[in-house]
């Protein structure tokens, strides 16, 4: 059996973040009115009966034959949403009363079209009501208000997915879950760790800007503070650096925890597949030279904060939908 | 309809009727996004037969239509291809391509 990937580092108390407040964070938002009535629909359709029809009614779904010299409108079994407009709005339109079977001779597009409709589909929709909603069996879903919430829930998702608000928070609450819960530190981890950071440190003091002149410096700090709105300041790289791979630490002894909860704990096979796959963007290393750049205990301390951080994520997402969701 | 690919019942899925082909991963997240457009879009299309392939479990699939990123999507009609797209397409371009290809 794989040699199994531990931390030794321990969380003796977790702090309880579920009760943060998340307010500050949350973005202003207004539901799009047109893109829930359009969701809304696509849902009932899902759970819509299907009739065969015997008379061409705008949303039926048609399957036709159609001949013409045009070669668009020469087409053998293809099946038209009637008014949607995909196939041609024009035709579409002019199909509707037609019975099934029935052969028909009309100009569309100007262009000349014989033919027939062959089957029509209709999908009757559920009534939009408390009762016949809750009849579909949605999970969560019992009310009309509950599809609503179920809809904008996408759109917010979509949105969440673009703004930095949602990561801002959960960056949050990562550092207060560190800062508030009680941990017992391994000396040898926390000596790599300060490392790890000292290491970061350096390589973050030499991208900071060197300035020859005072007059360059104020200029660079005047452009700074126009372009990001606040003042320039240089942060303490050492406290820094050391707070972040300490927290990453912490949070990873809590994600190795977790992992033995969930059956998820690492092997020295997955450390092996991982670097296996990072072989092709360093194709002139050797597997000891990767090793050495991309250390063991790193590999598993980063993918033991992922299951804390997807945690994490998952709480702000939660959060955010029912605070913005205005059916919630 | 939404159906999942493998090595052995690929063609079949793809020989008859318009296709779009997702080759995916579940790592990656514009894979997930674009999953989500298509079973939307299988509610207004329901014609149209999806074939989701997993790059990771069928690498052959990927291999032999030449996938060296995800998402691609293949738009295939009698089993031919018609058009390859590399990355993440709105609803609205694979509408326009539905379009092109089904109904021209």
């Amino acid at each position: 059996m794989a040699e199994v990937l531990r931390l030794k580092t321990k969380a003796i108390k977790v702090f309880d973040y579920r009760n943060l407040d998340l307010s500050e964070f949350v973005p202003e938002f207004t539901p799009d009115e047109g893109a829930l009535k359009k969701d809304m629909d696509r849902m009932l359709k899902a759970y819509g009966k299907k009739i065969e029809g015997e008379t061409v009614e705008a949303g039926d779904m048609i399957v036709l034959t159609c001949e013409s010299d045009t070669p668009k409108f020469n087409k053998k079994g293809i099946t038209v949403i009637v008014g949607k407009g995909f196939f041609s709005k024009d035709l579409e339109a002019k199909l509707v009363g037609l019975k099934k079977g029935e052969e028909f001779r009309l100009e569309a597009d100007g262009a000349k079209i014989t033919g027939t409709v062959d089957k029509i589909t209709r999908t009757i929709m559920p009534e939009l009501t408390d009762g016949s909603i809750a009849s579909l069996g949605i999970e969560g879903v019992g009310s009309v208000k509950d599809l609503k919430a179920l809809c904008v829930d996408k759109q917010i998702a979509k949105l969440l997915d673009d703004i930095e608000e949602a990561d801002m928070a959960s960056a949050y609450l990562w550092q207060k879950l560190s800062e508030e819960s009680v941990f017992e530190l391994d000396g040898e981890e926390l000596r790599k760790a300060d490392e790890q950071a000292e290491a970061k440190k350096k390589e973050l003091e030499a991208q900071r800007p060197v300035f020859e002149t005072e007059e360059e410096r104020i200029r660079f700090e005047k452009e700074y503070e126009e372009e990001y709105g606040e003042p320039y300041s240089e942060v303490d790289l050492s406290e820094f650096t050391r707070s972040i791979y300490r927290m990453e630490l912490q949070l990873g002894a809590m994600g190795y925890e977790e992992a033995i909860r969930q059956d998820k704990v690492l092997t020295y096979d997955d450390y092996e597949k991982y670097i296996g796959s990072l072989k092709e963007y360093f194709p002139d290393l050797s597997m000891d030279e990767m090793k050495a750049k991309f250390p063991v205990d790193n590999f598993a301390k980063e993918r033991y904060n992922d299951i804390i951080c997807k945690e994490l994520d998952e709480h702000v997402h939660s959060e955010f939908k029912r605070k913005m969701n205005p059916y919630r | 309809m939404i159906s999942i690919a493998t090595n052995e019942t690929y063609d079949e899925l793809v020989n008859e009727g318009f296709s779009i082909v997702d080759f995916y991963s579940t790592t990656c997240v514009p894979c997930k996004m674009f999953s989500k457009i298509l079973e939307d879009l299988t509610l207004d299309f329901p014609f149209v037969n999806i074939v989701k392939v997993n790059v990771t479990d069928h690498p052959a699939l990927g291999i032999r239509h030449e996938i060296e990123a995800v998402p691609t999507v293949l738009f295939v009609k009698d089993g031919e291809e018609k058009e390859k797209i590399v990355g993440l397409m709105d609803e609205e371009e694979v509408i326009e391509k539905i379009q092109q290809y089904y109904y021209e």
